[in-house]
């Protein structure tokens, strides 16, 4: 036998044109559509109960000419759409840096592909090559299967961006996705578990549908919690005028966990600099489901951070660990809702810094608020609380590739933890792959494509597991927090996933503090970790 | 190359070919286990098992590999006879490559090994009720925490 390895593929396309636009519906590997309550809570068109795998979508009768104008408008609006539908010269640089593509195989989840769906009926209608050559120039005609095709592909693209940063002329299919999903809202095609979020928020104020007296209630079994593994009385103020410092977070630091832990390890730290701040049960949401649904919907969600500011006095604003929250709040906030010119510059009132990049939305993330503490040394920590745990770091997407949040968590981290590992380099940082989860994917329903889009992360880790014995994966989203645990438990067994704060919880060293006796998860320390 | 290697190679393009034409050439032969973890996954699973095929026939080693490989082939777009039929393809590839194996029961090892094949593509479809059952679980777990704090349990 020859040294040449014996492979014998047969080299041939997939079967069948790609223009081809019928997809079979499989149970688990897509969501439910919005149900008719959801659309009408939120004033949204065309509400009636439907399926996808129903033959029949009763769409509106000029769905066709909806989309189409929709299309002209935002290729009108938009400079950044029409660059996207005419430069891409399909190289293949993205093709294969989607984590869906990577984890499925599906030829049309490479976002190039994946972006040529929409493409080819932008040639159609809106050039005059495809108007006069159809098939030949790349056209589309936009039927039905169409909608049905853009419905499966783009609520498979979790918005992360990976693609972006490898594209050689900057074609952010992010955005293509959230148009494409902002076209199909125009008929009435959205998904539940985005819209019922969305409502939610828009009625009480979270995604959770938490009213003002459960949200109390949360903080308060919080305080108690913290009181028996501390020992001190850690008051954590709702709606107080005149608190310097509005602090927002993800409702599910509230009512989930892991990520309560991570609400534990804020309040401690918080109390413990003494800072002067209060949370609000109006702004009691962190998260926009509205950023994957459409632009309007996402700024009506977002308004009532500012409006809340305002309201109760505050100087400045600081963010919980949050994932699309940040690239809401720090891509389009400003614009949206601002200007923000009722607050000041946020300054850190321990350290005097002036955290000059958020001086247009004068919004901080945790991240650099307590990175900032670290670095001054303001805070003492004791790692050895965490000596149970062999910590990676999971860069969530939007706080990486949406605000460039890269060192903080990570600085956190090793002052926190005495074993730290990093997963290579091409899945961290900037390159670092989705949950798979993201941008109102992490249903149960669609749980078994949540897998395939999680594989390339879960393989990343799996891999600092086998080398480092890695067991516990931090990051800093709240989607993440709720998904990547189904994640390790299918992928990657023994390795639990926790905030960043809950570990900088572990480890604080507070004034006054009792023995400590467990960590924030109650857990009982290791006999020799128990440390006054 | 080794016959066993041979029909590692052999075998592993075989368990591509379910992916269809594209993702086959790139499962097979990109070897940077990050840029390809279906074929990373594959490669290194498939070589394992072809060991315990040509040696001892390790039951757990066996196990072991499939549950990576149908952890992945029971969550993509293949049928069962897709996930799990490639299983048998390596039938044809040992007669052609090593037929030297004649005095050994290459039918029955074959066999065992479909069987660990559906055991375990069998157990991964169970684990996806569990993990959305605990997925839930954990959305309410503060309330579930409260509840266990009031009637004095752990949490």
């Amino acid at each position: 036998m020859a040294d040449k390895p014996a492979i014998d593929i047969e080299l041939k396309a997939p079967k069948g044109d790609w223009r081809d636009a019928r997809v079979e519906f499989r149970k688990g590997t897509f969501s439910n559509a919005s149900p008719p309550k959801d659309l009408v809570h939120l004033g949204l068109p065309n509400p009636r109960k439907w399926q996808p795998t129903d033959l029949d979508w009763q769409l509106p009768p000029d769905w066709k000419r909806i989309l189409l104008e929709g299309m002209k408008d935002r290729l009108a609006r938009y400079r950044s759409f029409r660059l996207f539908m005419d430069v891409c010269v399909r190289c293949g640089a993205c093709a294969d840096k989607c984590h869906f593509y990577l984890g499925s195989g599906d030829p049309k989840n490479m976002p190039f592909a994946r972006a040529e769906l929409i493409r080819s009926v932008y040639r159609r209608y809106f050039t005059l090559s495809g108007r006069l050559f159809g098939s030949l120039a790349g056209a589309r005609e936009l039927t039905e299967d169409v909608v049905k095709e853009w419905f499966y592909y783009f609520y498979q693209c979790t918005e992360c961006r990976r693609c972006s940063i490898y594209c050689p002329f900057g074609i952010d299919t992010a955005e293509i996705t959230m148009i494409v999903r902002e076209l199909l809202s125009l008929i009435g095609v959205s998904t539940h578990w985005i819209t019922e979020p969305a409502g939610n928020c828009y009625r009480v104020g979270n995604h959770l549908g938490i009213a003002p007296h459960a949200f109390k209630d949360s903080l308060e079994f919080a305080r108690d919690e913290l009181r028996d593994i501390t020992g001190l009385d850690i008051e954590i103020p709702i709606n107080r005028k005149g608190a310097e410092v509005l602090f927002v977070m993800p409702s599910a630091d509230y009512f989930a966990t892991p990520h309560y832990y991570t609400l534990l390890g804020y309040m401690m730290l918080f109390h413990e600099i003494g800072l002067d701040f209060t949370v609000s049960a109006y702004a009691s949401e962190g998260g926009n489901f509205g950023l994957f649904h459409s632009n309007d919907l996402m700024k009506r969600l977002n308004a009532k951070i500012y409006a809340e500011a305002k309201r109760l006095g505050v100087k400045w604003i600081l963010g919980g660990e949050c994932g699309h929250m940040w690239r809401v709040l720090h891509q389009y906030m400003d614009t949206m809702n601002g200007p923000a010119d009722f607050l000041e510059m946020p300054v850190s009132p321990v350290t005097g810094t002036r955290f000059e990049n958020a001086a247009s939305t004068k919004m901080v993330h945790v991240c650099e608020f307590t990175a900032d503490l670290l670095y001054h040394g303001k805070i003492k920590l004791d790692p050895s609380r965490n000596d149970e745990y062999v910590v990676t770091y999971h860069d969530s997407c939007n706080p990486a590739r949406g605000m460039g949040l890269l060192e903080e968590p990570r600085y956190v981290l090793r002052r926190a933890c005495n074993h730290f590992h990093e997963m290579p380099a091409k899945t961290i940082r900037e390159y670092t792959f989705c949950c798979g989860s993201g941008a109102g994917l992490g249903n149960d329903e669609n749980m078994e494509m949540r897998l395939r889009g999680g594989f390339p992360r879960a393989n990343a880790v799996r891999h600092v597991r086998e080398e480092h014995g890695v067991n516990l994966l931090a990051c800093i989203c709240a989607i993440d927090k709720a998904t990547l645990p189904t994640l390790m438990d299918y992928w990657v067994p023994g390795v639990q996933v926790a905030g960043v704060h809950e570990l900088l919880g572990n480890a604080l060293v507070m004034t006054g503090e009792k023995q400590r006796a467990t960590n924030l998860r109650g857990e009982p320390l290791a006999k020799e970790e128990v440390h006054a | 190359m080794s016959v066993p290697a041979t029909v590692a190679e052999r075998w592993l393009a075989a368990a591509a070919a379910a992916y269809g034409g594209l993702i086959a050439e790139h499962a097979a032969t990109w070897r940077d286990p990050f840029r390809n973890p279906i074929g990373h996954t594959l490669r290194r699973n498939l070589a394992a098992l072809v060991r315990e095929f040509f040696g001892a026939m390790d039951e757990a080693s066996i196990d072991a590999a499939f549950a990576e490989i149908m952890a992945l082939r029971s969550i993509q777009d293949l049928s069962v006879e897709r996930a799990v039929g490639f299983v048998f393809t390596l039938r044809d590839i040992a007669r052609e490559q090593a037929p030297q194996m004649q005095g050994v029961d290459a039918d029955g090892r074959i066999d065992r090994l479909a069987l660990s094949a559906f055991r375990q593509y069998l157990a991964c479809r169970e684990r996806l009720a569990e993990l959305k059952l605990n997925e839930q679980l954990r959305a309410i777990g503060v309330a579930r925490r409260r509840a266990a704090h009031s009637r004095g349990a752990p949490a």
